[in-house]
């Protein structure tokens, strides 16, 4: 491994925690709302416990004999050379089709709520160039450009939750409904299904450098991500109520429309909106390098660029071929692909990692 | 580095809409805009009618439109400016006419909904007696706009506790909620209480306009709206008046009010409701000199202020009861006091609203005064200072 080919673990961590804001304002609150009611927003607390295990498992799942391996390697050490080839295959190619749901709803998103009058290739093509640019090159470029976006992106937050949380509606949020425990709980697995795609950036762990803190930083890092989902959902319950939250496709967008800066300075929606396309970019940008990471650990090719290109491909047509006009493609993005995501991850990982890894199997990596 | 960093730079700002009118296609300067501040919706027959009042150097603009759907009418009335933009974006107030409020409320909620430049927190008004294209007109010739008028009208409500006006987004969540909802309603009136001599005519409080089922379905009148308003929690800084028990009045600023709901359950059914409602006054004119410091005189006082808010209080109810709607959001107060056994009922609570016992029980702590002394002045105390 080349030494500039790795970004730190700070840099790494900034790209995961951008990147997963990416699907937060397609599945939430509605989709929490959906099951728990008004007090949904306490789901994330009943998600840190399945989220803390997930971290565990890949933990465990990616480390073998004292090394640091990818998902790719962990697949091979543990499946064997051939079903771990296949497997780290069909999950570089899901990756590229999340990828294009990705695209395809930052575009919807933006459609629907800035440029309604504007066409939807244009807002794919320029997140995939954005994404593409992002993930071409070593990955210390990749983690330079996640660690200003995710400053820029904590800006953005921060401008956000300090102008929504004064002009809360109080009484929408409290007193909570514990008596509906069992909804918060269930309300809790959209939040685990929009947290826990990181998952797939573990394909790039063995190009991340080692750091002796990685695993209380990695802990403390899933509880500020469960932090900000509960801002996230306490400012937009607060703000619309439960009930009008429900009913509109982004509600975050509807409160940050209402949202005022000292009265002095108000609608600077449109800017939030577009600026969240960075998480977008981001998120393409680590799963085109996650893709592209496995597949070049699948074939043995020398060149991760050239699979990074064939996935920006491959994310442009699962976009531009999927679902069909945005009504069609809400229950791909809001049903479907989390249903597959939670699947894989907290079905399939952890059934590969009850397997033992085999000793033979480690001589893969000397090769 | 720097060639990826130009990409970048270049994608970022075409994707943030920096590139002109084309490709994003509503791109405009801020020169080009017409902001709308107030829209008034009239219903007659199957046609809309909207009033925009647009913001101007001297006074408000009007522009009118009949149409179908209010997207068209919003649409149609981009002809009437040459070379620039009606922008809505920017609208704080929603007046609806009586007729579009009867007929087409819940239509007129969604438009606000589902349209990509109105706000969700633009204030809401029903007209009444009148049309909202009149109530828009309000203003005349005068430098003042109608969002002038409402905007203060807005503070005067409180002040006075007549009403409270909510935005489209309170509004929504209600309905969505509980059924029926209360929205703050004006009234045109002459001016003939302004002696200044001014020619144009107000807008008043008219108290609450009701909606229930998605439909304008009656009036609460500002007194009944302070009663409704000590039931939601919206008291404002309502004063009240009644008589000290010694032949004469006093008036009292309420500054806090609490309300707890005690619901009773007998064989797992909801059988009354108990409203404890706990007020905090400030007594702020006598008629009559009183020793404040004698417990029973005060006691005399808050036993007037109780007597009032429980009149309207009970008024309310029975208004609320009689048209089986729960505007003042008993439901929800209900079941969050006791969330388990209200799920557990057996019957629901649009069967037993509108017979079920309430009784509400009104609690007054006057606090304190203002400047006036709390001993009356004894004749002769003066002179011996």
């Amino acid at each position: 491994m080349k030494r500039e080919d790795v970004m730190s673990f700070r840099q790494y961590s900034a790209a995961v925690g951008v990147a997963l804001f990416s699907p937060v304002t397609r599945l939430l609150p509605k989709a929490v709302l959906e099951k728990a009611g008004f007090s949904g927003w306490l789901a994330p607390l009943g998600a840190l416990g399945p989220l803390m295990g997930l971290v565990w498992l890949t933990g465990r799942l990616l480390k073998a004999d004292g090394r640091r391996l990818g998902l790719a390697d962990a697949l091979l050490c543990r499946l064997g050379p051939v079903a771990g080839r296949a497997a780290a295959g069909l999950l570089a190619l899901w990756l590229w089709f999340y990828g294009g749901v990705i695209l395809r709803s930052g575009g919807e998103r933006i459609l629907s709520t800035v440029y309604p009058t504007s066409a939807l290739p244009l807002f794919l093509g320029g997140g995939l160039i954005l994404g593409l640019v992002f993930a071409s090159g070593k990955l210390r470029w990749a983690g330079r450009c996640a660690a200003v976006t995710a400053l820029f992106f904590a800006g953005i937050l921060a401008v956000v939750f300090a102008t929504a949380l004064p002009a809360l509606h109080w009484d929408y949020l409290w007193p909570p409904d514990l008596s509906r425990w069992p909804d918060i709980l269930l309300g809790a697995l959209p939040v685990v299904n929009v947290l826990s795609p990181w998952v797939w950036f573990s394909f790039l762990r063995d190009r991340v450098a080692e750091d002796e803190k990685a695993g209380p930083r990695a802990i403390r890092g899933v509880l500020c991500l469960v932090l900000l989902t509960l801002l996230f959902l306490v400012t937009t319950v607060g703000d619309l109520g439960a009930e009008l939250a429900l009913r509109q496709q982004f509600p975050f967008y509807v409160m940050i429309k209402n949202l005022r800066l000292f009265n002095v300075l108000e609608r600077f929606d449109a800017v939030i909106v577009v600026l969240w396309m960075m998480t977008d970019e981001v998120c393409v940008g680590m799963l085109l390098l996650s893709a592209g990471s496995a597949l070049q650990r699948v074939t043995g090719s020398a060149r991760r660029e050239l699979w990074v290109l064939l996935g920006g491909l491959g994310m442009l047509l699962s976009a531009l071929l999927t679902g069909g006009d945005a009504f069609r493609f809400a229950w791909v993005s809001e049903r479907l692909v989390p249903a597959v995501n939670l699947c894989l991850a907290f079905v399939l990982l952890p059934l590969i990692c009850l397997l033992p890894v085999r000793k033979e199997n480690l001589k893969i990596f000397e090769k | 580095m720097r060639g990826k960093l130009a990409l970048l730079l270049t994608a970022a700002l075409l994707l943030s809409g920096c590139g002109g009118q084309k490709p994003f296609g509503n791109y405009r300067e801020i020169d080009q805009l017409v902001l709308v501040q107030t829209l008034g919706v009239d219903r007659e027959g199957d046609l809309f009618t909207v009033t925009a009042s647009t913001a101007a150097e001297k006074g408000q603009v009007l522009l009118k439109t009949p149409a179908v759907t209010l997207s068209r009418a919003l649409r149609e009335m981009q002809d009437y400016t040459e070379k620039k933009y009606i922008f809505y974006g920017h609208t704080r107030h929603l007046l609806l006419g009586p007729e579009a409020a009867r007929d087409s409320f819940g239509a007129c909620l969604e438009f606000m909904e589902r349209d990509g430049e109105l706000r969700m927190d633009t204030k809401l008004y029903v007209v009444r007696d009148g049309s909202a294209e009149a109530a828009v007109a309000a203003p005349g010739g005068g430098e003042e706009s109608v969002g002038d008028l409402l905007d203060s009208l807005e503070k005067d409500v409180s002040l006075l506790s007549e009403s409270h006006v909510f935005t489209c987004a309170e509004t929504a969540e209600a309905l969505a909620e509980r059924g029926s909802v209360l929205v703050a309603a004006v009234r045109l009136t002459e001016p003939e209480n302004i002696l200044s001599g001014e020619d144009r005519r107000l807008l008043l409080s008219a108290g609450y306009a009701v909606i229930a089922e998605g439909r304008l379905a009656g009036w609460l009148e500002p007194d009944l709206a302070r009663g409704a308003n000590l039931l939601m929690g919206q008291t404002g800084n309502d004063l009240i008046e009644a008589p000290d028990g010694h032949g004469g009045w006093f008036a009292a600023a309420l500054t806090g009010s609490r309300a707890v709901f005690l619901p009773e359950y007998e064989g797992g059914e909801l059988t009354g409701l108990r409203i404890r409602l706990e007020l905090r006054c400030t007594l702020s004119e006598l008629e009559q000199p009183l020793d404040l410091r004698e417990e029973e005189t005060v006691r005399r006082l808050e036993e007037g202020i109780a007597d009032v808010e429980a009149w309207r209080v009970s008024r309310v109810l029975d208004v609320s009861r009689r048209m089986g709607a729960d505007f003042c959001g008993l439901e929800k107060a209900v079941r969050r006091a006791a969330p388990l056994r209200f799920d557990r009922m057996q019957t629901s609570w649009a069967e037993i609203f509108p017979t079920l016992p309430i009784t509400a029980e009104i609690s007054v702590k006057l606090t304190r005064t203002y400047e006036g002394g709390i001993e009356p002045l004894r004749s002769g105390a003066r002179a011996a200072g």
